[in-house]
């Protein structure tokens, strides 16, 4: 043991040739005697272990990453300033181009996001006087002119044009507007409009999407006054509180109502717009038919997720061309896979009971770590503990019996120390409880560790005449 | 210039190079100390942590390193960083909510280092070789031989599993083991 111990510097080409057996005998022993006493190497040695990989590039990287971050022009302070400017520059940045997406993507579907704020505009923009007007008025920043075109156009034909700078043309396009109304073919029109939309939207800053929005708005109103008696709670959408979209829905119905009066619609339930369609549908409890509000409706072609309303009722558009099918899922339910047929688009969807309940909550223990055990086993320990004799107390009115929650630390050399009774229901049941456990059966440890053990020990208490 | 303080902080222990990085706040000290256990680091990370994270986790303690060893009384260095580079490991897991993997906290691991017991420390130099043969003779056969081989004859793990034809990851057991009873049975004496 007096043998001068060598050092040896344990560098991860050394730890690797150690794993490989590649050092002489001694070189080993003595990084093995090294490890034993130090774990910071021990648990290196193990991480080295896991591959037999060569790490020396990756180090040699890592040091001149390290080289780097200290070269880097003054310390600590500028840096972190730099790295915050960074961030936000990039934040803007991200912010921007998820915008530029979400607008590109939402162009040839512009009638959610006209739903995700119909009310809020519909009061903005409308005033008692010419709601329609302004339901159609596409440039909100210049209402009196637009005022008058939309009037105009709206007198005609509740297609609106796509954007009107100034009344003049305004009145022009409305007319033309008013042309194809005649035709049959309106609401087919009023979507390919739709479909020419998105450049408009996606090229202009947030206001002017505005109006476009507004615009699908009404030509969604339109549709949806058709479908009132079928579907007169149809709703995507997020923002809108149920107070206002109360308060818009009826309001649009009335304007909308002569407008479009004598334009019969070919579609009943649902839009077709080129390349979209219109699903609708009921979320219902399976087994008690309930209504249910808050499911979560997933469409899978498009990933667009919508939550039905206090009504149960949902509506979400897809591909036209695409099969498709609904995730339906709520907490406490079965997640329901509901294919969509080409033919069907109002969909009544039951979702079963999960009859697990929710998920169970699995206890996991830390590996290795176990409990130590009486050495005798613990039924035998707790009816050894339960044959012990009561315990005589002077003074005691009537005989008393209950547990005694101990707590002990085992020792690896099985010693038990801290023996301490919590909370007893007598000093004196306390008092014995402790000494029962201090010299009842022996415990077996945990090896080599000391740990903790709770144990419930039964005490009975008599008087003492 | 450069390289002469290269130099010195090669030579400096790592208390003073903490001392030094506390009062000068210059990171190239903090680095140069920080080289000397990156390997150990990388190690400890590759432990917990698959290849990449590991690399990344080597930089992410460095950056960590900077503010702490600034705040904390640090006595043993190396020790210290081996606790801090296993919790950055263990944080990262946990932060990756990796279900049902589990790492055994051996709370004890860094203790067995601190209580590293010197028999030839003191005066009972005598009593303690005595106490030490006694405490041999009870051990069990295989931690016996083991530890004969290993502590006493320095052979190493290889040799040790050839001569005695026990497996590598058992004889590695026997030691520690061996080592561990010989420790508890000598405090007892």
């Amino acid at each position: 043991m007096a043998t001068p111990k060598k050092h040896i510097e344990p560098t991860a080409d050394l730890i690797r040739k150690y794993l490989a057996g590649e050092l002489d005998d001694k070189t080993m022993h003595a990084l093995e005697r090294q490890a034993l006493d130090d774990p910071f190497l021990a648990e290196a040695i193990e991480g080295y272990g896991k591959s037999p990989q060569r790490r020396e590039p990756v180090l040699d990287d890592l040091r001149a990453r390290l080289q780097q971050r200290v070269a880097t022009p003054a310390s600590g302070g500028v840096v972190r300033r730099l790295d915050r400017r960074w961030l936000a520059a990039a934040s803007i940045l991200l912010l921007l181009a998820i915008s530029a997406v979400l607008l590109l993507q939402r162009g040839p579907a512009v009638k959610e996001v006209a739903q995700e704020l119909p009310a809020a505009k519909v009061k903005d923009t409308l005033t008692p006087q010419t709601p329609a007007a302004a339901m159609q008025q596409p440039d909100t920043a210049v209402p009196a002119a637009a005022d008058e075109a939309g009037n105009t156009a709206a007198d005609k034909a509740p297609v609106a044009p796509k954007k009107k700078p100034a009344p003049r043309p305004a009145v022009k396009e409305a007319e033309l507007a008013k042309a194809s109304a005649r035709n049959e073919e309106l609401s087919d029109r009023a979507a390919r409009s739709v479909a020419s939309a998105p450049a408009v939207v996606a090229a202009a800053p947030p206001p002017p999407p505005a109006a476009a929005l507004e615009r699908e708005q009404k030509d969604n109103a339109f549709f949806q006054t058709q479908d009132a008696a079928k579907n007169d709670t149809i709703y995507i959408g997020r923002k809108t509180s149920p107070l206002a979209r109360q308060n818009a829905q009826p309001d649009m119905g009335q304007k909308l109502e002569g407008k479009v009066a004598g334009v019969e619609s070919k579609y009943s339930s649902y839009h077709e717009s080129g390349d979209l369609r219109l699903i609708s549908g009921k979320v219902l409890d399976a087994t008690t038919g309930e209504l249910m509000r808050g499911a979560i409706v997933h469409e899978r072609s498009t990933n667009k997720r919508v939550i039905t309303d206090s009504t149960g009722t949902f509506a979400l558009t897809v591909n036209a061309g695409a099969r498709t099918s609904l995730d339906v899922s709520f907490i406490g339910y079965k997640n329901t896979v509901v294919p969509v047929p080409m033919d069907k688009s109002n969909l009544n969807i039951y979702l079963p009971v999960n009859s697990n309940g929710l998920s169970e909550v699995v206890l996991t223990g830390v590996k290795g770590r176990v409990q130590p055990q009486p050495a005798i086993g613990l039924n035998a320990y707790l009816q050894f503990m339960n044959a012990l004799p009561p315990v005589p107390v002077a003074g005691l009115p009537d005989t008393l019996s209950g547990m005694v929650r101990v707590t002990f630390t085992v020792h690896a050399d099985s010693s038990l120390h801290q023996i301490k009774a919590i909370q007893p229901f007598h000093p004196a049941a306390g008092a014995a409880a402790e000494k029962r456990v201090d010299e009842g059966p022996k415990w077996t440890p945990v090896k080599g560790r000391k740990s903790k053990v709770e144990t419930m020990i039964p005490v009975k208490l008599y008087p003492l005449p | 210039m450069p390289f002469l303080q290269q130099h010195t902080m090669q030579e400096a222990d790592d208390a003073s190079l903490v001392r030094e990085y506390k009062e000068t706040g210059r990171l190239e000290v903090l680095a140069a100390l920080y080289e000397r256990y990156m390997d150990l680091v990388y190690g400890v990370c590759l432990k917990y942590l698959d290849d990449d994270s590991a690399k990344d986790a080597v930089m992410q303690i460095f950056e960590e390193l900077i503010p702490k060893v600034k705040q904390h009384d640090i006595q043993a260095f190396r020790g210290w960083l081996h606790v801090l580079a296993r919790n950055h490991c263990l944080m990262k897991i946990r932060k990756a909510g990796t279900r049902g993997r589990i790492v055994a906290l051996e709370e004890d691991g860094f203790m067995e280092s601190e209580h590293n017991y010197h028999p030839d420390s003191g005066n009972g130099l005598e009593d303690n070789l005595q106490a030490m043969e006694r405490c041999m003779e009870k051990l069990p056969a295989e931690q016996k031989t083991s530890v004969d081989l290993f502590y006493l004859q320095e052979k190493s793990y290889r040799e040790v599993a050839e001569i005695t034809g026990f497996d590598m990851t058992k004889v590695k057991s026997y030691i520690q083991n061996g080592k561990r009873n010989l420790k508890i049975c000598m405090e007892k004496k």
